[in-house]
Order: structure tokens, then C-alpha cells, then sequence
């Protein structure tokens, strides 16, 4: 009897030394002062620190359990992550293009659901964004949105771009496989288109085309998930808009593909991610890592197989 | 009883139909009965909208006329060239606020070069695609227009 007691007690006090251990051992997040001044409205301000800044800023107020090992260590990977996507504290070294761009990520995460964290805002109920929020937030990014019509130097840039190409077909440059191996896939001109896109918020055109195994998928509805092989090409082009409100495509920017198979890139949430910039193909990203920002971005779109674009329903004849 | 089977088939038809628009975009798809879907199945040649009308058009081309379009800045389409302008709607994209993608169609513009110098206009329209009757000089005009498009840089 007393032995069993002894033995509690020896477990009791190891439990008491280890969790007492591991509170110094591990998170190192940091609040740090912020270094900008960030340009929004009063009220977008309010609710971006609310619901974001806790992960995305150097400003994180963490609270009492978020400190307790092992949680803390969870909480601390979760915050690096989330800084290293967007960090409103470094919002200066951001291009205004890019800023723009950050601002309509953010809020899809957060109308499609997909930010706050659910395991976040359970625990901190003040972060979680109400509807007027979220108009609040829309309204503010809608009027960001470019309405300028296009000036002489961008149709003159797209005019060079183009009497380049359909003169010099046969120079083709060998194209440099992405970070993560991936190989160009020149044949997606001859893919099917499945939907166009006008991209109001960065000024992009953008036809989504898929290739034979993707367009057989989508004839026999067997689309979520995709089939291994399902391939998909986003070409987007920069937009050049009259003042008639006619929207032409202008230069090419790039070209991004996604290609199922759930073995070989089980890692990378069952496909291959890869993008070519500009007319050199140059491919984007400088190690493989380049790929967690495809996968963040597409996450609010998980239950569609990661897919954001909704196919035209081709038919079998 | 029978208003109760009627009702479930009516529930499960529903859900069906709610799962497929949330994974197809069925309002800018062909409707069955169509006898035009191979339009869809062309390559594509450009694409562009208009703001003001708020429609998107995508201008899908045969084999003949994409390779056309591909590797020369004229536009004396050869014979054979079929040039299929698809007009929808736009609606806004329920997956990402900021763009705006095909909604209902409109129209189809179908242009076919008998020989370099000779080219009809078939001109459908709405959901159901009916052959709409065009007049000579529209037609001219909006072969013209059509044929002067200019194919999109894929390198």
C-alpha cells in the first residue's frame, strides 16, 4: 500500500518538475514595437487589429493559457507561420500592388471562412468578425480598385509584347523547371478552357483551361476530388481598359498550373503547384517552400479539392 | 403518403442540384439540349469584358483559325476558320471577391470562312441559343469586329 503511494507521488512530482520544465523551454514570440504607421480608415484599423494582429503583427497580446506549454509552443509556430504570410507590422515593405493583393486574400480568408483560425477564435470569441465588419472591410478594399483607364505607355508595352511573340515563334527559351521540379507544360494552349475571369481586384484577365484527364472528370462529374492527372493551367494576362469600359487583354504576366496526384504530392495537399512569370518563363519561388504560399492561399477552398474556379459543366455529345 | 414520396424526391433532386452548382457553375454552362457545345471544347483566342454592359466574353477558335491567330498579325482567317464568340453575363465569383466570371450567357457569334474572302455570321442567343436573324450590315460588321481580334500572347 505504501509502496503504491510512494509510486504516485514520485509520478506526481516528475509530471509537476517536467510541465514546470517545459514553461522555459520553446515559444519565443516577441511583441515588438511596429515600425509603420498602416494607412487604413479608423474603423478598418479597429477590426484588423481584432480579428489579425494577434497572429499577423509583431504586436501578438497573448493571453494567460495561450503561455502554457506545450499549447504556447503550438500558439508560437502558429504566429511565426502567420507573420511570415502577412505581418501588418511590416506593412511598409510591401509594393501597393501587393498591399492590395494582401488585402483581398485577407478578406476571402475571412468571408470564406477560413480566418480567424476556428481553434483561434473558440478561444478568443473578440477576435471573430460580425457582419458589419465584414461590409465595413469589403467597402474599404472596393475602394482601393483601380478604375483608371489604361495609358498609352501599357497598350504600347502589350503592341511590343505581342509583334514579339508572333514574330519569333521558333526562340522559344528553355524553361527552367520550378523550385519543387515541376516542368513547364507547353501544351496548355491546346487545353479546354473551363471558365474566364476578370479580375477586378489586381487588373488580370485569366482563362482557366484544363487538360484531357480534367475535362473527362468534369463531363462524368467526378470533380471532388479530382482525378490523379487533373491538370490546370491559369494564364492571366494584365487588363488594358478604354474608357468605354471595354476591357482587352493586354501584356502576358504569367501562367500557374495545378496537377493532381495525392501520392506524389501528398505534402503539398494532393498537387503539384508551379508558376512562369512574364515572357522569360522565369519560374517564381526560390526553394520549394514557394509552394505553402499556393496552399495558404487555396485553403478556404479545401472542401472543393483546393479548387477555386467553379468549371463550366462541358457535356459529352 | 404519395405527397410525402413526391416531397422526398423533390428534397433529394434539390440537394443534387445545389451540389452540382456548387461545384460546376451550371448558369454559364450549355443548356443539354444545345446542339452547339463543341463551341466550348475550341481553343481559346482571347478573352475580354465590358464593364459598363457587365459581360464577359471569351473568343474560342478551330484548329484552323487558333493557328491562324497564333502565328500571324493579319487577320485573312483561311478557309475552314470557324471564330466562336461567347458572351455571358458576369456574375461575381462566389469563391473570391474581387473577380467576376460568366454568369448567364447572352449570345454566341459564330463567324465560318467559306475561302479567305467570304464569311457568314451564325448569331445565337440566350440561355436556350436560338438562331437569331441578322441583317447584312450588322453581319459585315460584326465579322469584321470578330475577325480583328486579336489573339493573346501564350508563350
Amino acid at each position: 500500500m505504501k509502496t503504491a503511494k510512494r509510486k504516485t507521488l514520485l509520478i506526481l512530482s516528475l509530471a509537476i518538475v517536467l510541465f514546470t520544465g517545459l514553461q522555459f523551454a520553446g515559444s519565443d514570440i516577441k511583441k515588438t514595437p511596429v515600425s509603420t504607421t498602416l494607412p487604413f480608415p479608423h474603423d478598418v484599423g479597429i477590426i484588423l487589429k481584432k480579428a489579425c494582429y494577434d497572429c499577423h503583427s509583431n504586436e501578438s497580446q497573448l493571453l494567460w493559457f495561450d503561455k502554457i506549454a506545450p499549447a504556447s509552443w503550438i500558439v508560437s509556430r502558429d504566429i511565426s507561420d502567420a507573420r511570415k504570410v502577412l505581418n501588418f507590422s511590416v506593412w511598409d515593405s510591401l509594393s501597393p500592388a501587393d498591399q492590395k493583393g494582401k488585402l483581398f486574400e485577407a478578406f476571402n480568408q475571412i468571408s470564406l471562412g477560413a480566418m480567424p483560425l476556428k481553434q483561434y477564435s473558440a478561444l478568443h470569441p473578440e477576435a471573430k468578425l460580425t457582419a458589419s465588419d465584414i461590409t465595413i472591410l469589403k467597402t474599404y478594399i472596393t475602394s482601393l480598385v483601380s478604375v483608371k483607364t489604361s495609358d498609352t505607355s501599357r497598350i504600347n508595352a502589350a503592341n511590343k509584347q505581342y509583334d514579339g511573340w508572333i514574330t519569333t515563334k521558333t526562340n522559344t527559351p528553355k524553361v527552367k523547371p520550378a523550385p519543387n521540379g515541376i516542368e513547364y507544360i507547353p501544351d496548355f494552349k491546346n487545353w479546354k478552357a473551363i471558365s474566364t475571369s476578370d479580375r477586378f481586384d489586381n487588373g488580370t484577365m485569366r482563362v482557366i483551361v484544363a487538360n484531357d484527364i480534367a475535362v473527362k472528370a468534369i463531363k462524368e462529374n467526378h470533380i471532388n476530388p479530382w482525378p490523379n492527372g487533373a491538370t490546370f493551367a491559369k494564364i492571366a494576362w494584365e487588363e488594358l481598359i478604354d474608357s468605354a469600359g471595354n476591357v482587352q487583354i493586354g501584356e502576358f504576366k504569367q501562367v500557374e498550373f495545378m496537377i493532381k496526384d495525392d501520392k506524389n504530392y501528398e505534402k503539398t495537399a494532393g498537387w503539384g503547384w508551379a508558376r512562369w512569370k512574364g515572357m522569360q518563363l522565369a519560374p517564381y519561388g526560390k526553394t520549394e517552400t514557394f509552394t505553402q504560399e499556393c496552399i495558404n492561399c487555396h485553403k478556404p477552398v479545401k472542401d472543393n479539392d483546393f479548387v477555386f474556379t467553379l468549371p463550366l459543366h462541358l457535356k459529352s455529345k | 403518403m404519395k405527397t410525402l414520396v413526391g416531397l422526398s424526391f423533390l428534397s433529394i433532386f434539390l440537394l443534387i442540384s445545389c451540389s452540382k452548382e456548387n461545384l460546376y457553375n451550371e448558369s454559364a454552362s450549355f443548356a443539354d439540349s444545345t446542339k452547339i457545345t463543341r463551341v466550348l471544347e475550341e481553343k481559346v483566342i482571347t478573352a475580354m469584358a465590358d464593364r459598363k454592359k457587365k459581360t464577359i466574353s471569351t473568343l474560342y477558335g478551330n484548329d484552323i483559325a487558333s493557328e491562324h491567330a497564333r502565328n500571324s498579325a493579319d487577320h485573312q482567317y483561311p478557309s475552314g476558320s470557324e471564330l466562336s464568340l461567347v458572351t455571358w453575363s458576369q456574375k461575381e465569383d462566389i469563391q473570391w471577391y474581387g473577380a467576376n466570371i460568366p454568369g448567364e450567357i447572352k449570345s454566341i457569334e459564330i463567324v465560318k470562312y467559306q475561302t479567305p474572302d467570304s464569311a457568314t455570321l451564325e448569331h445565337y442567343e440566350g440561355k436556350t441559343l436560338q438562331l437569331r436573324k441578322t441583317n447584312f450590315e450588322i453581319s459585315m460588321s460584326r465579322i469584321g469586329y470578330i475577325s480583328g481580334l486579336r489573339g493573346a500572347v501564350l508563350p
